[in-house]
């Protein structure tokens, strides 16, 4: 008796894949298998990654505009011309994208130092033993566990000028005298910041959690037996053995933070502040309030080529040594 | 190795270095609170190691001789009792304070340095030397252990023999006044392990350095020490020479921790008006000498299996009266020599014989047991009543015991 799936399964036999792909003839037993264990995940990946980043990229050398809404392909190729606008800084459009690039950036590296420092600091504290750690790590890891949008709101009730609860206690606590425009104007990039570092500072203290506790307790011991003190023993065992580990959660948040568009959107929403419009919230309003979708995914491949640039740089300058030693 | 390349250990000896490194441990307490009750790691330890002394700490896993040498380092707190090295009471001081150095078992080098810099971490930390100092004496060091083309190598890259190479390296360096060791060999393969036995001893000789070593090991115990500080379950059941604990153990577990294959016991019946101790398979008559010895009837006889003997013509043996039937179950070549085991009315005891014993499985053979070679314990307490009578000392073949002393303490 055959079933649907031994049918199915005896069909897949039959096909001759080294005929369509001549290297499969090369790859041994065990290589085969592990390719077609990571079939589904590449399958996906190709849908939900590469197709659409391959269509921005066609559609940033083609005048999709709002005339061709419906039929794109239609568009006819103006190849680099929407780089050579997007990017021209003598344009309002293109200094604004320059200025947007810039505010990324500090986005990035702002969150990054941010999210580093208090995830760092939480992850060290949580390594302590102490009773009731387990449920404080439960409760740091809230903000990134809950709705982002839920956080993001709370965040934007509280920040508002007249009626938020931390220009409030600023007031009445006398630090300020007058009720600061956290949202509005140039403090919004460092209120973005802040209210994206609280979302995700969990995420850099559970990995740096998980780092600090492989770290052998008997370099520690070695250490202080070396004459080490605690600030030492963290300068000189902590901090470097935290490295490959570091290496990934800091490439991770810079990438991550400068495609990130929830928070930023929801924080500022649609009509940003100039200083908190970050490149992918203007490329999202340039592109789809202005039907300008050649210039907007031309925009998104600048900033995709920056964000690859860096993260290229970054390894191979700063980490490539360790990184590639830790992991061998 | 050759203590001239080591200036700076000389000057040292001048700064009256004797009573600075005696460690005294008095009543040295540990209990480790836990979820299930306290648990007693280390009971009421006294101890004293004298200046440049080599002590073996042996025991089985859990006897607290771990513990012990962390509390003598600084990473346990002590429960109760002092340490105090020379005149100096250190109970309460940092492991930083104590200038010490230790040896881990899995040598504990930092991954992310260099042998160089592993080596020079201790003197960067604790002493004001300026760099090039510090590198002469890490030079030195390495020149000592044989180790100077590593230097730019990290831990990972070096073989398990090597690091063990720059963890002592790293203990020497420190010129440090004690040397604590936490079985230091125990990761090494057996040809490795027996070669850095032999390097360590001489090395510590060399330097003259206070030193703790604790192992598991029996070989080591017996082959590296000045003394031996036998401990079971937090307890101190010996202090002596190899030599000591083997020949005049102070109690049953002594006897039977030392030497392999461990000795034989026996549990036998003495009846002192007729000499006699019995067992379901033989009885063995006593002298009277011994006799007078034993207090209590419910006995464990002991004997090493190199001092029972197999005889080979019984009839013809001048004690053929003492000679004890027995069946033999396996043989085990060595070699060198061959384990025999026997059965003697259902229980097993093991005699070593020479290369060519000429028995095997199920043969009878007759099994001669030297009265001056056995130990008899008693049965309750497992404290030593008789020893066999072995000389522990080249130089003296007069019982110069130790073990009346400590025999009480089990």
């Amino acid at each position: 008796m055959t079933t649907p799936v031994t049918q199915v399964r005896n069909k897949l036999a039959d096909i001759e894949i080294g005929r369509y792909l001549p290297l499969y003839n090369q790859l041994t037993e065990e290589q085969r298998y592990a390719y077609k264990l990571l079939l589904p995940g590449l399958v996906m990946m190709f849908i939900i990654h590469f197709i659409p980043i391959m269509w921005g990229a066609l559609i940033s050398v083609m005048g999709v505009d709002s005339a061709y809404t419906s039929n794109w392909y239609e568009a006819p190729f103006v190849w680099f011309e929407n780089y050579q606008y997007v990017l021209d800084p003598r344009t309002v459009i293109g200094s604004r994208f320059w200025y947007s690039i810039r505010q990324t950036i500090i986005f990035a590296v702002g969150t990054l130092v941010l999210t580093y420092v208090l995830g760092l600091t939480a992850a060290l504290v949580l390594n302590q033993r102490f009773k009731g750690r387990f449920a404080a790590r439960t409760l740091l890891l809230l903000p990134w566990v809950a709705p982002a949008v839920v956080t993001l709101l709370v965040w934007r009730m509280m920040l508002q000028q007249q009626s938020g609860i931390i220009n409030s206690i600023l007031l009445s606590t006398g630090i300020i005298n007058e009720p600061i425009y956290w949202l509005i104007g140039d403090n919004a990039i460092w209120s973005l910041i802040l209210v994206h570092s609280w979302t995700q500072f969990p995420l850099v203290m559970i990995m740096l959690y998980a780092g600090l506790q492989s770290i052998p307790e008997q370099l520690y011991e070695a250490a202080s037996i070396d004459g080490a003190g605690r600030w030492q023993r963290f300068r000189y065992i902590t901090f470097p053995q935290l490295k490959p580990v570091s290496a990934v959660v800091i490439l991770l948040m810079m990438l991550w933070t400068m495609i990130n568009f929830t928070s930023a959107f929801v924080l500022l929403g649609s009509q940003p502040p100039q200083a908190g419009q970050v490149s992918i919230l203007y490329i999202y309003e340039f592109a789809f309030s202005n039907f300008q979708f050649g210039r907007g995914a031309a925009m998104s491949v600048v900033l995709f080529a920056i964000a690859m640039t860096m993260a290229m740089l970054y390894y191979k300058y700063l980490f490539d040594e360790d990184f590639t030693e830790e992991s061998r | 190795m050759d203590a001239t390349r080591f200036p700076h250990y000389h000057e040292h000896d001048n700064q009256n270095h004797n009573t600075m490194s005696r460690v005294t441990i008095d009543d040295l307490t540990k209990v480790y609170d836990s979820a299930n009750g306290s648990i007693v790691a280390v009971d009421e330890l006294n101890l004293t190691i004298d200046d440049g002394e080599f002590v073996v700490f042996v025991g089985p896993s859990g006897c607290g001789k771990s513990t012990t040498l962390r509390c003598i380092a600084g990473l346990e707190t002590v429960t109760d009792g002092t340490i105090t090295f020379g005149t100096k009471d250190v109970t309460e001081q940092k492991p930083k304070e104590r200038d010490i150095a230790m040896v881990f078992q899995n040598y504990a080098l930092y991954p992310h340095m260099t042998a160089r810099e592993n080596m020079a971490f201790g003197l960067k930390m604790s002493t004001d030397l300026d760099e090039s100092e510090i590198d002469d004496r890490v030079k030195d060091a390495a020149h000592t252990m044989g180790i100077e083309s590593l230097l730019h190598d990290k831990p990972k890259a070096l073989s398990g023999g090597q690091q063990q190479r720059v963890a002592l390296g790293r203990a020497i360096v420190r010129d440090p006044e004690v040397f604590l060791m936490d079985e230091p060999l125990s990761n090494l393969d057996a040809k490795l392990r027996a070669q850095m036995r032999t390097e360590l001893q001489q090395l510590q000789h060399d330097l003259d350095v206070t030193t703790v070593y604790v192992t598991h090991d029996q070989t080591e115990a017996m082959t590296m020490g000045d003394r031996i500080v036998v401990l079971d379950g937090g307890e101190l059941q010996q202090v002596g020479t190899p030599l000591e604990c083997y020949h005049r153990p102070a109690n049953q577990f002594v006897a039977g921790f030392l030497g392999s294959p461990p000795m034989n016991f026996l549990d036998v019946k003495a009846d002192l008006e007729d000499g006699v101790l019995s067992h379901p398979g033989f009885a063995l008559s006593l002298s009277e000498s011994v006799t007078g010895q034993i207090e209590r009837t419910e006995l464990v006889l002991g004997i090493r299996p190199e001092h029972a003997s197999l005889v080979s013509t019984p009839d013809a043996h001048p004690q053929s009266d003492r000679l004890i039937e027995a069946t033999v179950t396996v043989t085990e070549p060595m070699g060198d020599v061959t384990n025999v085991y026997l059965d003697i009315g259902g229980e097993s005891i093991t005699v070593t014989t020479d290369g060519y014993p000429g028995v095997q499985a199920d043969d009878t053979v007759s099994l001669l047991v030297p009265e001056a070679k056995i130990h008899l314990f008693d049965a309750e307490t497992g404290t030593a009543i008789k020893h066999s009578d072995e000389p522990i000392d080249s130089t003296a073949t007069e019982e110069t015991t130790q073990f009346a002393e400590t025999a009480g303490r089990s």
